[in-house]
């Protein structure tokens, strides 16, 4: 597949601040790539920098193709004027023909499910629906790259499942889509490529599964108890166990559940803390990401 | 530069000032609040037209001969137009009225006024009343003014009959002949009698500046001092919050990365808020005509298409000082405020609103040296005071310099606050 946007060692200072650490990542046409990290881990930066919005400190971009699209991770919206108002705004800056913006504007709309309220204020959409439409705006032109910044943040499941259905048919036309996500499971549903960034760095890319198969344990214990969930984590990590707790669940990281497992329960045993339940899942981005960095992806 | 997307944001941010309310409520309803309040309250209808004075008179006389002093008066004071005359029958019903304000001035012409006014001296009694001390002192003014003029003429009806009872009695003395002066003795007596009664003839003319005195230019004035106002604050609002709000409801990124560059934002924000204003202007000027505002204009003549160039130069001016209040401002909501309330300010400090005669002498210096002063006065010496182009000419180059100016601080400021933001415009 022909590379349509190469990045290179990108360095950004804001004053003494280093917020981007020579970040090097490609996208290639008719492909997703994904920038998973923390909030505060520099993908806005860097997307800033790609779609022409800042200047880097130094490095260097090449973009082969005509025209990139951008979704910022505000909606950028005017609140008094209508759906179609603020799709021809738009349409306008890109320098697209009125039956063109029309044609096109009128299928995503309906497909995002809110052509009904093209016509409201904007102030009246939900937050859903505003990003409905901010995305509606950013696929409008035909764009050889694609660039969504967090596109699915504030989104219920369904419309959290449309846009992916959006992004993927897009890909599937040949468009090339570079976006943000600190949902793992949104990397991983979407992703041909995920480059991991963490405090301006890439610390980790390649797909998914090359991801799991590199950076992550075979194997995560996850254990569900009737209380002392925090002296649980701890009475296991002073026994040498990465432990963590996600929705209250104890995870463990485990080489080796056959022979991990049957040690977890009797210590935990003999300290009276009560399994309520067990389980051995396959390990997860979020998991990769917390072996990288000792955090996880939510964390502020 | 692209004229698509200058249109694009210009018809995009119009229909969204249009329909947010605090925009219509500044540049609209408040200029024509101001105009209809003043024109009403601080300059009602009947500012510039004579006031007309009650006199109540109680005449006790019953005359001297076939001579009536009292009557005399009262004729005196019937052809006075501004005057106007209601008998009493008694005094207490005019001291009654007298103290209610109902009457300005109260005369009681005594008994034996008719025979004391030809020997002796006449007594007269006159009241003044006023509902505020600066009525009082104006009826008091007026009564003394009538009175003086009075006594002259009652002098001189005196001197004219004493010359009468002369030239009956002393027929003799009359007729000697003086050739030094080459007047008769009986003239001598004549004219000095007179000219005892009567010693100056003063000749009073009113010389008022063309325009300034009547209500309809007082409206005018007021009328352009409303549209003065608008455009500082609202050209200043616009000015302040055109990029900062775009920052903060993120289309500036969304516009950048769509390539529009800062001279398209740059003209797009300028056209609307020049729409807004021109709409307002229109809106205000015709409020004002319906108010009686003394407005002229004359397609044929030269001077007035100074007019909307000076209004043209005001937006820009108010405009660029916004800008430069948008390198201090943090959000839109500081910067919107800031602007509203220094526009205001300036207006109240600034000869716009009030005039520069009425400020106190800091403010008036301020006044003389504000560039949108002199713009404004410009629109009102053509429109209000029909003044001469050669009075305009320096004025006018001195405002066309000033924008310049103020323009190229306010594109330096404009290009400061938008890399702020954006590093890549």
């Amino acid at each position: 597949m022909r590379e349509i946007l190469k990045v290179s060692n990108i360095v950004k200072r804001f004053g003494d601040v280093e917020v981007l650490r020579g970040v090097s990542i490609s996208v290639s046409q008719g492909s997703i790539v994904s920038l998973l990290g923390p909030n505060g881990s520099g993908k806005t930066t860097l997307i800033r920098i790609i779609a022409g919005i800042l200047r880097p400190s130094s490095g260097e971009i090449v973009f082969r193709g005509r025209l990139a699209s951008f979704l910022p991770q505000e909606h950028g919206l005017f609140e008094e004027l209508s759906g179609w108002d603020n799709i021809m705004f738009y349409a306008r800056l890109y320098e697209l023909r009125d039956d063109y913006a029309k044609r096109r504007g009128k299928d995503l709309l309906e497909r995002l499910g809110i052509i009904g309220h093209a016509n409201d204020p904007v102030a009246k959409y939900s937050g859903g629906m505003k990003k409905k439409l901010s995305l509606v705006i950013a696929s409008l032109p035909d764009a050889d790259l694609l660039i969504f910044d967090e596109p699915t943040t504030g989104l219920d499941p369904l419309s959290r499942q449309v846009v992916w259905e959006l992004v993927e048919e897009e890909k599937r036309s040949g468009r090339a889509v570079l976006l943000t996500t600190h949902y793992m499971e949104e990397a991983e549903k979407l992703s041909d490529y995920i480059y991991l960034i963490y405090k301006g760095s890439i610390v980790a890319e390649g797909s998914s599964e090359d991801l799991k198969k590199r950076y992550a344990p075979e194997s995560v214990v996850e254990i569900e108890l009737y209380k002392d969930i925090s002296r649980a984590v701890e009475i296991l990590r002073e026994e040498g166990f990465k432990s963590f707790v996600e929705n209250d669940i104890v995870k463990i990281f485990s080489e080796n559940p056959r022979e991990d497992v049957p040690k977890i329960i009797t210590i935990l045993y003999s300290k009276d803390v009560y399994v309520k339940s067990l389980k051995v899942a396959e390990p997860t981005l979020e998991d990769v990401f917390i072996k990288l960095t000792g955090r996880r992806l939510s964390e502020e | 530069m692209s004229l698509q997307r200058i249109k694009a944001i210009a018809t995009a941010d119009l229909k969204s000032l249009w329909r947010e309310k605090a925009v219509i409520f500044w540049a609209v309803i408040w200029p024509v609040l101001m105009v209809f309040i003043s024109a009403y309250v601080f300059v009602p209808p009947e500012t510039g037209s004579l006031k007309t004075f009650m006199i109540g008179v109680v005449d006790l006389d019953e005359g001297f001969g076939n001579f009536s002093g009292g009557r005399l008066l009262i004729d005196l004071l019937r052809n006075i137009s501004y005057f106007k005359v209601v008998i009493y029958n008694s005094t207490e019903d005019l001291m009654k009225d007298l103290e209610k304000a109902e009457v300005d001035i109260g005369i009681v012409i005594p008994e034996n006024f008719s025979r004391n006014l030809v020997f002796e001296t006449a007594d007269l009694y006159v009241y003044i009343s006023g509902s505020d001390p600066q009525s009082l002192q104006i009826n008091r003014g007026f009564a003394q003014a009538f009175f003086y003029h009075f006594e002259r003429e009652t002098a001189v009806e005196k001197a004219k009959r004493f010359y009468n009872y002369f030239q009956m009695y002393q027929k003799n003395f009359s007729y000697i002949y003086i050739p030094e002066i080459n007047m008769s003795m009986s003239e001598i007596v004549n004219k000095t009698l007179v000219g005892i009664a009567s010693p100056i003839n003063i000749f009073f003319e009113d010389k008022i500046p063309r325009g300034i005195i009547d209500r309809s230019s007082i409206v005018g004035w007021i009328t352009i001092g409303a549209l003065g106002m608008t455009m500082l604050y609202s050209g200043l609002s616009f000015g302040a919050t055109a990029v900062i709000i775009e920052k903060e409801r993120g289309r500036l990124d969304r516009m950048i990365a769509a390539g529009v560059k800062a001279q398209d934002l740059f003209f797009g924000k300028m056209i609307s808020a020049g729409v807004i204003l021109l709409a307002a202007s229109v809106i205000v000027i015709i409020i004002g005509k319906i108010l009686g505002a003394k407005i002229v204009w004359n397609i044929a003549d030269f001077r007035y298409w100074l007019v909307p160039l000076n209004l043209f130069l005001v937006f820009l001016m108010t405009l660029s000082i916004g800008f430069m209040l948008s390198l201090i401002s943090k959000s839109s909501r500081s910067a919107g405020t800031l602007g509203i309330v220094l526009g205001l300010l300036l207006s109240f400090t600034t000869g716009i609103w009030i005039p520069d005669f009425m400020l106190p002498e800091p403010m008036r210096i301020l006044a003389h040296s504000f560039p949108v002063t002199w713009a404004l006065d410009l629109i009102r010496g053509i429109m209000v005071f029909d003044r001469d182009i050669n009075m305009l000419i320096s004025s006018q180059i001195k405002v066309v310099i000033s924008t310049i100016l103020l323009m190229a601080l306010g594109i330096i400021a404009y290009r400061k606050v938008i890399s702020r933001y954006v590093e890549i415009v």
